[in-house]
């Protein structure tokens, strides 16, 4: 009996255990510790959906992807150290359904957004709440399809393909799709830009339901992308709209007479523009953030020599003043790269000027020649470009230059690979006078000067707006915004608009005020110019500024081509519209936007044709879309084949 | 139903005979479990059980019974009214021979070896010690035709019989059962001294059981339990110094002036300009004439101490066993700042309470501390210049040797050295892992068991990245960490057991269970910057700057039902049939539960009449089987619900604008399921002569269907992808394991050999949409798992392939310059510059060129084990090959830097191994000749290599005290031992091409150069496939180690 006893207890025990684990639950997940899609319920779920959309928007903007926005224009040519496919952007050769532009993850934004918009509508949310979500979600949505519908356009009359219009929220896992027709697309977006106007609030304040910081979505940033929206649909003869450019030219207007309403405004100084200061300032009008601190919030990682940041557009315009500097150029040697003793190398790489990738260089032909040829009375030269280096290597005693006349290296007090300060003395390295100089001037001076006839994809002056002088490791990229949407960027849609609607007098104004603004120069200014340029002294500032506004005034030659009309055909005269795109290019050098640009004009391959030498001879009219990934059209395995766009 | 009517039938015998019980011993005093007890001259018999002890139902008139075992002299007691209960009765002549255990674990039980069908193998504790590791697997390499152990950065993984899971071999890894219950933790956590056998189950025939956690074969571990009889008290210990098995050759400071020079040489010749990228710096030329050279890789590591002790003691009575083990071991790594210590203890009680029933209790605590901080400088090492001093002249580091150059701010290696405290990675893990199991048997022959496993470990990792660790020089980039893991897991299980042989001639084992196993994970992990002090490490991270925190569960729970028959008739023919339903959580609703069925054949031939003849046939045994199982290594928890990506966002680029994000990246998935594995499995055994000459021969084949792949979605749909089963591979192999006693006791000397060989062949058959190749994901329908899809190096082209030389270029450039090689158009070459397979003969190298070039499977696996005695000493050597696959040697083509090579011949920026590089006087040169301002195109092809094998894995000489002088000194038997582990290379090929290899041994964490990298668009991407092996530069994976230790019992 005894055992017995033993062996029921022990049994007993066993049957407790065995019902007290509960089987069936077993096998029901619960995750508690990541988001799954019924997060998309409640309030935080629809405000972290717009949240994530702008996280993608940062990803699109950063690495060296961005070359695509520079590559195959007049403006810029691939560097030296550019990767194979920016190359093939550059010369319209070789370019098919790998060159992949952007493509992926817009379409998980666009997804996202339809999620959001629809569960906003059943959300338990303030009406008010309500609507400014939606209206994010929507500027959101359209921004994704308007840079999608630019780059890869939709299926018209006389074009096959383009993109899809996915205007509901996609579940389950399909392999089918088709291309949506081109008109649909822009009213699509033309619709959601309209709806986002009137939704969002006018300014970015502290109260703003997305964020108090920060440049996101107004109803201003809706207007803007709106008017650009119909203006870019207006060259589309297909799809174009009787009254398309009129709405462009009014929503601008309307923007620029109620600056003060939506917190705009120009800066005096064109200068105070590219400054890190003023990234979120009066002149910006959208912008996708980066940051410094806090990794899981601003995706900045720290690498050993990889550096912070996540912003590459410095990098990505510089040249390796490095080793291509050395500066033992005997005399009477005028030809680039000069004799080079790389064991005299007078720079080394610190915080100011930066890691050079060597991806994009300012094209000297047109950029250096035609749209900055004036560096005296324009400021916009030397606020965008770096073009001159001080030294700031130490060389080991007793090292001298062998050139003899060239003089000794002088190791000067701005030499720092921590911390940073304006090269204010010590022997200039290099310069980039930005005009022809006498065989005198150059074996009178110690350094290297590099003149615009002998700028290459190697050699060039660097886009210097996007520095951000507060990273601390000399290797670090930018942690400063990307920024989308600029003030002046309304004068000149603008202008254009109405350039296209005829009404010269009006372009002529907008593009007037930008001018001459762009001729304000301060004292302060000065410290990045290099001695010798035209600078502004306390006593010299108001007198000079006068006279260089009113030189800056569009002369009565530069009107009149202004008055001829827009034309595309290759090899025709000069007319009003390049007189526009050269303002562009002086006003926004460097911003994510050429191609764009000349594609929406219409003017990409005469305007590469004309200047763009090595791209001339290949580029084609079908090349003003971009080609169908190929992951699209292989992916597409129900229903028709996913058809390429026309050419490639 | 059964079981009652057998019951039946046995009380009913019970009536008209008397029991005899006894217990069975081998000389040693060791339970023998299995051995054959016989009425004499009759074949009424039983066999004893685990624990050696029989009932036997004698009929009244028997008077004698026998006792046998396979391996030990038959043993005959009279028997008679008086004397029923026979005691301990010893069995000796006993011999080594392996392969003749009698009763094998399967799985939720054992069976009788005779009896079984599917393939398994066992490794008894002598031969796992045979090499002295911290870790079960590394002891297993060499030793099971089939199971093929190759060294990655966290250990060595296994693989049996090839891979099945296209493009993640992780999948196929083997589950392990630690005493019955599965184990999922990091396997160093249990003492290879305490494991007693390890049997491998592979095939489906035989791992079907395990279901859906089967398809990577099984590795059962069985621990030493305690014994009847005397108390048993054992030390083993060992003390080694490892080393660094083979130092690369790098270039000293001479020959790195010279390849500065080369390189600029290069340059002019190859039209690229006199221009030098990365000159000598004036400190570098001071030092060249100075002479200074350093090797850093010298200064660096250092010979690393370990050592091992275990103690055991076991003792037990008729009802009460118990063993306990205890031991310490410590690693220390050959780079500074890196040890290893590990403490465990391993208990275990079994208790009968009555005839009825019996408890029992496992308990395995394991404490692990390891310190990572100082290691990955070895690549640092290599390629900084040895034109520099590693001390400044005060004695103190030089902390920055390349000062002066490019990469001025590169750290000498020897910093984490000096200053530890900045380099600190410290993870502290606990592993408690508790069986504990009651047995009750109502009635004869039958069995309930019920087990409950309970597994816990955690471990807590501080992470201190301080000052003057390489890129911080600032207290604000300073940064620290804690990380806590905490994971649980409950397992119950009911096994219900018959085992039984009815009239004589009908054996039968039936096992039936209930499972269910729930596991926990959690963790969370709190980073801070701008530690104050180095004081303060991560031990309070509020007195730095928040960095961030993050945290995650994961909870799976499986049910399952298992259950088995074998039965046996006449010990002739065998039939095993499993059938296993297992549900799990991770997968959708409506998909959750998956079964699998087995079935196996056995014919003993040997004991047919018709063989009686042939004398020398002393075992011949056929074996097929079928079976199907799964693996679940492919599906993550939570995998099928459609996560949404967490995207935060900084708004403004400030902290106050920081907030949480979402994003729709995967698409709810309801249709996924396990991956399927068929396996057919055909096998001879045999032992021939006396079973001198024992082994087996199979042959297998399997089909792996809905292997789990990406299903490329259109980007517009808003998802990429979405993980579907489709895919298929398939393998097939041939295995033939052989043990030969070659010399028993002649004088004195005896010599023994266990040889084991395996052919795998592994394929893919499908891929996803039919599609034939997938080139960005490197996988080719017909071809093995993980392939080289590359172009083709030829050779260098050489002056006379050369158009002829640029007069003009030539008189500016102060050298000779010639003109692009003749016959190939794009890109344009020069000699001495990589010349490669033009395929279509277009003249221009592009995509279509590639072509597959090798692959990481090897022809064939082998290890091969000697055994020499005489008189007191014995010695055994241990050798092991992998033969006819291709390897990677990254570090003599990279553009990589890290511990899988570097910027090799890159413009030569930095120091790198010695290698035959081409130059006009050296036109044989393996490599291209240095240029100073372009690398060679496609320096990706320099990388494969035939990395076939064959090492000796150990040398172990032992001598044995007689047994007069160990008792003298209170021991029953003492061993005194050397070994040493890794003592030589026999074969291979890679290490004949100039440039030194530290280990043939291709390891799987070694990721190739991308072919990408190297300028052929139209190559892979390497990071999609992880099935790479290579030859990496990390000491560490394979040291030489030199060990002596004592074996020593009580």
């Amino acid at each position: 009996m005894k055992v017995l006893h033993k062996t029921s207890f022990i049994v007993a025990i066993a049957a407790m255990l065995t019902t007290a684990s509960g089987c069936k639950k077993l096998l029901v997940e619960e995750p508690r510790s990541e988001f799954y899609p019924s997060y998309f319920g409640t309030p935080g779920g629809i405000k972290a959906g717009i949240t994530g959309v702008y996280s993608d928007l940062r990803g699109f903007y950063q690495g060296e992807g961005q070359v695509h926005y520079y590559m195959g224009t007049d403006e810029s040519t691939s560097g030296g150290s550019a990767q194979p496919g920016a190359v093939n952007l550059n010369l319209y050769t070789g370019i098919n359904s790998s060159n992949t532009v952007g493509f992926g993850g817009l379409w998980s934004d666009i997804n996202t957004l339809n999620g959001v918009i629809q569960y906003a509508q059943t959300a338990t949310l303030d009406d008010a709440v309500r609507t400014q979500y939606i209206g994010q979600a929507k500027f959101l949505r359209a921004f994704c399809y308007f840079f999608l519908v630019q780059t890869f356009g939709g299926t018209t009359a006389t074009q096959k393909s383009g993109i899809p219009l996915h205007k509901e929220f996609n579940t389950s896992a399909t392999t089918a799709d088709v291309p949506a027709p081109l008109a649909d697309i822009y009213n699509f977006i033309i619709q959601d830009f309209t709806d986002a106007s009137t939704a969002l609030p006018n300014t970015i304040t502290a109260s703003n339901l997305i964020s108090g910081v920060g440049k996101t979505a107004t109803a201003a940033s809706a207007k803007a992308f709106l008017a650009k929206a119909y203006l870019t649909r207006g060259y589309l003869s297909e799809v174009a709209q009787p009254g398309d450019f009129q709405k462009a030219a009014d929503i601008s207007a309307e923007l620029i007479s109620n600056k003060v309403t939506y917190g705009l405004d120009l800066f005096q100084d064109y200068n105070d523009v590219v400054k890190p200061a003023n990234d979120y300032g009066k002149e910006t009008i959208f912008a996708i953030d980066f940051g410094f601190n806090d990794p899981t919030y601003s995706g900045r990682t720290e690498q050993g020599t990889g550096g912070f940041g996540l912003n590459n557009l410095p990098v990505l315009h510089r040249w390796n003043y490095i080793s291509l500097a050395g500066i033992d150029n005997s005399a009477g040697i005028d030809a680039v790269p000069q004799k080079i003793n790389t064991a005299k190398q007078p720079m080394q790489r610190d915080v100011y000027n930066g890691r050079p990738y060597i991806r994009v260089a300012p094209w000297g032909p047109y950029t250096a020649e035609v749209a900055f040829a004036d560096q005296v009375h324009d400021t916009r030269w030397d606020a965008t470009f770096q073009t001159f280096w001080i030294t700031n290597k130490s060389v080991a005693a007793g090292v001298t230059s062998t050139g003899g006349l060239k003089g000794v290296l002088v190791p000067t007090t701005v030499n720092s690979l921590t911390s940073y300060q304006p090269p204010t003395n010590g022997d200039t390295a290099i310069l980039m006078p930005g005009v022809e100089v006498t065989m005198a001037r150059r074996d009178a001076f110690k350094g290297l000067i590099v003149t615009p006839k002998q700028y290459s994809n190697n050699v060039f002056p660097v886009v210097k707006k996007f520095d951000d002088l507060l990273r601390t490791g000399m290797n670090d990229f930018s942690s400063r915004p990307v920024i989308v949407m600029r003030f002046s960027e309304v004068y000149l849609m603008n202008a254009e608009a109405n350039y296209m609607l005829g009404k010269t007098s009006d372009a002529a104004a907008s593009l007037n005020v930008l001018r001459t603004r762009a001729a304000f120069r301060t004292p302060a200014d000065a410290a990045f110019i290099p001695k010798g340029q035209f600078s502004v002294t306390a006593a010299t500032q108001a007198t000079a500024n006068s006279a260089n506004a009113a030189a800056m005034l569009l002369t009565p030659a530069q009107l009149s081509q202004l008055s001829v009309p827009n034309n595309t055909t290759v090899g025709s005269a000069l007319n009003g519209m390049d007189l526009i795109l050269e303002e562009y290019t002086r006003e926004l050098y460097g911003d994510l936007r050429r191609w764009y640009d000349l594609v929406r004009t219409r003017q990409l391959v005469r305007r590469v044709k004309m200047y763009n030498a090595p791209g001339a001879p290949n580029v084609q009219e079908f090349h003003m879309r971009r080609p169908i990934p190929q992951v699209q059209i292989d992916a597409v395995l129900t229903g028709p084949k996913y058809p390429q766009n026309n050419g490639y | 139903m059964v079981t009652m009517l057998a019951s039946l039938f046995s009380l009913s015998l019970f009536a008209q005979t008397r029991t005899i019980r006894g217990k069975v011993v081998d000389e040693k005093g060791e339970a023998l479990s299995g051995a054959t007890v016989k009425i004499s001259g009759t074949n009424t018999g039983v066999s004893t059980t685990a624990n050696g002890e029989f009932t036997l139902q004698a009929p009244a008139g028997a008077t004698k019974i026998t006792i046998s075992f396979v391996g030990y002299q038959n043993v005959e007691r009279t028997v008679n009214a008086q004397s029923t209960n026979l005691g301990t009765i010893a069995m000796g002549g006993s011999s080594n021979d392996l392969t003749e255990v009698q009763v094998v674990g399967v799985g939720y039980g054992s069976v009788r070896k005779s009896d079984v069908t599917g393939t398994v193998v066992t490794v008894d504790a002598k031969a796992l010690q045979e090499i002295p590791s911290a870790n079960v697997f590394e002891q297993l390499k060499g030793r099971v035709a089939g199971l093929d152990v190759v060294n990655g950065a966290s250990g060595p993984t296994i693989t049996i019989r090839g891979n099945r899971t296209i493009g993640n071999p992780d999948a196929d890894r083997p589950l392990v059962v630690l005493d019955g219950q599965p184990y999922y933790n990091f396997i160093e956590n249990i003492n290879p001294n305490d494991i007693k056998t390890v049997e491998v189950l592979k095939g489906a025939s035989a791992t079907a059981i395990y279901g859906s956690r089967g398809s990577g074969g099984v590795l059962l571990i069985t621990t030493n339990r305690g014994r009847v009889g005397q108390t048993q008290t054992s030390f083993d210990s060992y003390t080694g110094i490892s080393v660094l098995e083979g130092n690369l050759a790098v270039l000293n400071g001479e020959q790195y002036a010279q390849l500065k020079k080369d390189a600029v040489r290069g340059s002019i010749l190859q039209s690229n300009g006199p221009s030098e990228s990365n000159p000598l710096s004036p400190k570098e030329r001071e030092a060249l004439a100075n002479g200074i050279s350093t090797n850093w890789v010298d200064l660096y590591t250092k010979p690393a101490l370990q050592t091992d002790h275990s103690l055991r003691v076991s003792s037990g009575t008729e009802r009460t066993q118990f063993n306990a083990g205890l031991a310490f071991r410590r690693n220390n790594g050959l780079e500074p700042n890196i040890n290893n210590d590990r403490y465990t203890l391993s208990t275990n009680v079994d208790h009968r309470i009555s005839k009825y029933v019996k408890i029992g209790t496992s308990i395995l605590l394991s404490l692990r501390n390891s310190n990572t901080g100082g290691s990955g400088q070895i690549g640092n090492a290599q390629w900084i210049t040895p034109l520099a001093s590693p001390y400044n002249a005060d004695g103190s580091v030089n902390y920055f040797p390349m000062d002066g150059t490019q990469d001025a701010t590169t750290l000498s290696p020897l910093v984490p050295g000096v200053i530890p405290d900045s380099y600190y990675n410290n993870t502290r893990g606990f592993l408690n892992n508790d069986i504990v199991y009651a047995e009750i048997s109502p009635i004869d022959h039958l069995k309930y068991k019920f087990t409950v496993n309970y597994n816990f470990s955690q471990s807590l990792q501080g992470i201190y990245n301080g000052i003057n660790r390489g890129g911080i020089q600032t207290i604000d980039r300073t940064n620290a960490s804690t990380t806590n893991n905490y994971q649980y897991r409950l397992a119950q299980e009911h096994l219900l057991t018959y085992d039984n042989i009815i009239n004589e001639k009908h054996s039968v084992n039936f096992v039936a269970g209930f499972l269910t196993e729930k596991q926990r994970t959690e963790n969370s992990t709190s980073s801070a910057t701008n530690i104050p002090s180095d004081a303060v490490r991560n031990l309070n991270l509020g007195l730095g700057t928040f960095n961030s925190q993050s945290g995650s569960l994961t909870q799976t729970g499986l049910i399952s039902y298992v259950s088995r028959l074998n039965y046996a008739y006449d010990g002739k023919y065998d039939l095993t049939a499993s059938f296993r339903v297992d549900g799990n959580s991770a997968l959708s609703e409506g998909n959750k539960y998956n079964s699998y069925p087995a079935i196996g054949l056995g014919w003993v031939i040997s004991n047919e009449n018709f063989m009686k003849r042939y004398a020398f046939v002393r075992n011949l045994k056929l074996r097929a089987g079928y079976g199907e199982n799964s693996t679940t290594g492919s599906i993550s928890p939570y995998g099928t619900l459609g996560r949404l990506s967490s995207q935060n966002y900084q708004y403004g680029g400030v902290s106050t604008g920081n907030a949480t994000g979402v994003r729709v990246t995967t698409l709810v998935n309801s249709e996924l399921t396990w991956q399927r594995t068929k396996d057919y499995n055909l096998a001879l055994d045999f032992g021939l002569f006396d079973n001198r000459l024992t082994g087996s021969v199979e042959v297998y084949k399997q089909r792996t269907t809905d292997i789990i792949l990406n299903n490329v979605l259109p980007p517009t749909t808003g998802a990429n992808g979405q993980a579907t089963n489709l895919g298929t591979s398939a393998n097939k192999g041939l295995e033939i394991s052989l043990s030969s006693q070659n010399i028993r006791n002649l004088g004195g000397f005896s010599w023994s050999t266990d040889f084991n060989i395996a052919f795998s062949r592994e394929k893919i058959v499908e891929l996803p949409n039919g599609s034939p190749f997938d080139i960005n994901t490197g996988l080719f329908v017909g071809q093995p798992l993980a392939v080289i899809y590359d172009l083709r190096r030829l050779g260098i082209w050489q002056i006379a392939d050369s158009q002829g030389i640029n007069t003009a270029k030539t008189a500016t450039d102060g050298n000779t310059v010639y003109l692009p090689v003749k016959g190939q158009t794009t890109p344009l070459q020069y000699p001495g510059q990589i010349r490669v397979e033009d395929v279509n003969g277009d003249g221009k190298i592009d995509a279509s060129d590639n072509q597959i070039l090798g692959n990481f499977q090897p022809d064939y696996t082998f290890g091969f084990t000697n055994r020499f005695t005489y008189k007191h000493f014995d010695l055994n050597i241990v050798i092991q090959g992998r033969m006819g696959f291709t390897t990677i040697v990254p570090y003599v083509s990279s553009s990589n830097s890290g511990t899988n090579g570097w910027q090799f011949l890159n413009i030569g920026r930095h120091n790198q191994p010695v290698i035959d590089y081409w130059t006009p006087e050296n036109p044989g040169g393996y490599f291209p000749m240095p240029n100073s301002q372009f690398q060679s195109a496609n320096y990706s092809t320099l990388q494969y290599f035939d990395g076939s094998f064959i090492r000796a894995k150990s040398i172990n000489l032992g001598y044995n005290f007689a047994e007069k002088v160990a008792k003298k000194i209170g021991m029953t038997s003492l061993r005194l031992y050397a070994n040493v582990t890794n003592p030589f290379i026999i074969y291979a090929p890679v290490m004949n091409h100039g440039f030194t290899v530290t280990d043939p041994e291709s390891i799987s964490n070694v990721n190739p150069t991308a072919v990408s990298a190297s300028g052929n668009i139209g190559g892979f991407n390497q990071n999609n496939n992880n099935g790479f092996r290579g030859v990496g530069i990390s000491p560490g994976l394979q040291t030489r180690d030199f060990i002596i230790g004592l074996n020593a019992r009580f």
